[in-house]
């Protein structure tokens, strides 16, 4: 292993540990998001399950696929939620993006080490527990075959990478505004839409599953939602896969470049 | 009280003065939040328009009620957009102790002291709900209705205020209480959508103990003629009562008050 791949791998998982201890520090910050999510849960299996009173499939799905997909969804649906502009918008403002860019580490590989972790570690509590309610409470069947979990986990992975890509090229507007509270509140809208989080886009009229085959959002939560809940055979996985590294290697290469001309235009507010 | 609406007024008023000096944020804070909700409440379209309806109710009547909760959230959230920085913003740094000292009441200067203008984005989206769900239903409203309405909307918000200082006062103890809001505020979701979809425990706690479902859907019974009762009036004795509690606790909450301040 080189010197430089050994240092950025020491660098990496240096920044996990530091955000894993400021993670366990928020613990009311996790209660409460758990419990939303547990509420949006409860919420969108009332909802479906209304929908499908006296109906066998909508957007040929039946009502079990379509209630495993929703539970599923808001189970990982934490990764589409969440936001690296927020974190760029703090960093222009308080001035601290000036101390991240002299540190001799990579910007881009540190940011993306603290969203992963932060994802991870939430997820890997709040995923167990809302998993936990979705199967003992609200009646989801989770596969067994070990396989089917690999590909999710490998697809939920990938999808995170994607998204964080993408942001980080998105978040490059704040920039030039200095505002981002709005620029979140639209990805936010964007996202939890065309990702599936809302409503699977299997349902959506044909039009708007055109628009969301554009965007990346799919790959995030669609694309691993479809393959736990076996809504795709096994047999796809590797298409699906391909498709998400695609569009991960694609993100890779615009974000980078991207970051160098608008690092050009930053304009720090205060410190 | 004439005294706090002037007061009121010049707060706003300086508000207005910062909005202004950046007038694409706030045209950015605004917009966002009504494209926020309408990508929810096109995704809610999509499922309606391919089922005749959801318990027995339409996707306009569903709309209707959509649109009662979404008006009180806003009207929350411009109004009390403070109580979920209590503890960041005032317990944390010592900037209450600045509060107390002002010959204000402080409930009145926490709340004056930002203007949530991301609630107007909510407001307008359940407004436009609510004017599309009386449209296409062809509801024939009079002047009493109308009042009616009004009166829904403003309760509605006063309640789901209400809700928050509740949750808002623990920050006297945790410091940061944004969490618990924010978990309270969940529920308000729930009450986007008839009470009837919902399993029992689920309905009682939303009409009895988070009764975020008085502003919504027994209101919106009334309006539409479906059999309520007296449950659509029941907003206004609890949105009163929970004021009244809610102000109690903070003042509680206030005796019990440490500065943390440096």
């Amino acid at each position: 292993m080189s010197h430089r791949l050994r240092r950025h791998l020491r660098h990496l998982i240096a920044y996990a540990n530091i955000t894993l201890k400021e993670q366990t520090a928020f613990t009311g910050w996790f209660w409460s998001d758990l419990l939303g999510q547990v509420v949006l849960m409860l919420l969108f299996s009332a909802f479906w399950q209304a929908v499908y009173q006296g109906r066998e499939s909508l957007g040929g799905l039946s009502a079990q696929q379509t209630l495993a997909y929703v539970l599923v969804v808001n189970t990982v649906g934490l990764v589409v939620r969440w936001s690296l502009i927020w974190e760029f918008g703090v960093m222009i403002r308080d001035g601290s993006i000036a101390v991240e860019l002299l540190r001799p580490v990579d910007f881009q590989l540190r940011m993306y080490a603290k969203m992963t972790t932060t994802m991870l570690f939430t997820m890997g509590q709040q995923m167990l527990l809302l998993g936990l309610v979705a199967v003992l409470v609200l009646g989801l069947r989770l596969p067994a075959d070990p396989l089917v979990w690999l590909s999710f986990l490998l697809s939920l992975l990938v999808g995170n990478a994607i998204l964080f890509f993408f942001d980080w090229t998105l978040s490059l507007v704040a920039f030039y505004s200095t505002e981002v509270r709005g620029l979140m509140i639209f990805r936010d809208g964007i996202a939890s839409f065309f990702s599936g989080f809302l409503i699977p886009p299997a349902i959506m009229p044909d039009w708007l599953q055109r628009v969301a085959a554009f965007l990346p959002f799919g790959q995030v939560l669609n694309s691993p939602a479809m393959i736990l809940t076996g809504i795709v055979p096994l047999s796809e996985v590797p298409r699906i896969l391909g498709v998400q590294l695609l569009w991960l290697v694609g993100l890779v290469l615009i974000s980078r470049p991207a970051f160098r001309v608008a690092i050009r235009h930053v304009t720090v507010q205060g410190g | 009280m004439m005294r706090y609406v002037r007061l009121y007024g010049a707060f706003l008023a300086q508000h207005f003065k910062v909005l202004m000096e950046h007038r694409l944020n706030f045209l950015i804070a605004t917009l966002s939040t009504l494209f926020w909700q309408g990508t929810g409440i096109l995704a809610v379209w999509i499922v309606l328009d391919q089922v005749p309806d959801l318990n027995g109710w339409s996707k306009q009547e569903i709309f209707l009620i959509y649109g009662l909760s979404t008006m009180a959230l806003g009207l929350a959230g411009i109004f009390g957009v403070n109580l979920l920085y209590i503890g960041q913003g005032y317990v944390r740094t010592g900037r209450f102790d600045l509060l107390l000292i002002r010959p204000v009441n402080p409930l009145f200067h926490l709340l004056a002291d930002r203007f949530g203008q991301e609630g107007i984005g909510n407001f307008l989206a359940g407004a436009l709900l609510v004017a599309y769900g009386v449209g296409s239903l062809g509801l024939k409203l009079g002047p009493l209705e109308w009042g009616y309405l009004v009166a829904v909307a403003l309760a509605g918000g006063a309640l789901y205020l209400a809700l928050d200082l509740v949750t808002a006062v623990a920050a006297f103890w945790m410091v940061v209480a944004t969490p618990l809001t924010l978990a309270v505020n969940h529920f308000t979701q729930i009450a986007a959508y008839p009470l009837d979809i919902y399993k029992k425990p689920l309905r009682v706690v939303m009409t009895w103990l988070i009764p975020y479902s008085l502003v919504s859907h027994y209101p919106a019974q009334l309006l539409l003629g479906r059999p309520a009762g007296l449950m659509p009036y029941a907003l206004f004795p609890a949105a009163a009562l929970l004021c009244f509690l809610a102000y109690r606790f903070w003042l509680y909450g206030l005796g019990r008050y440490t500065s943390t301040g440096s």
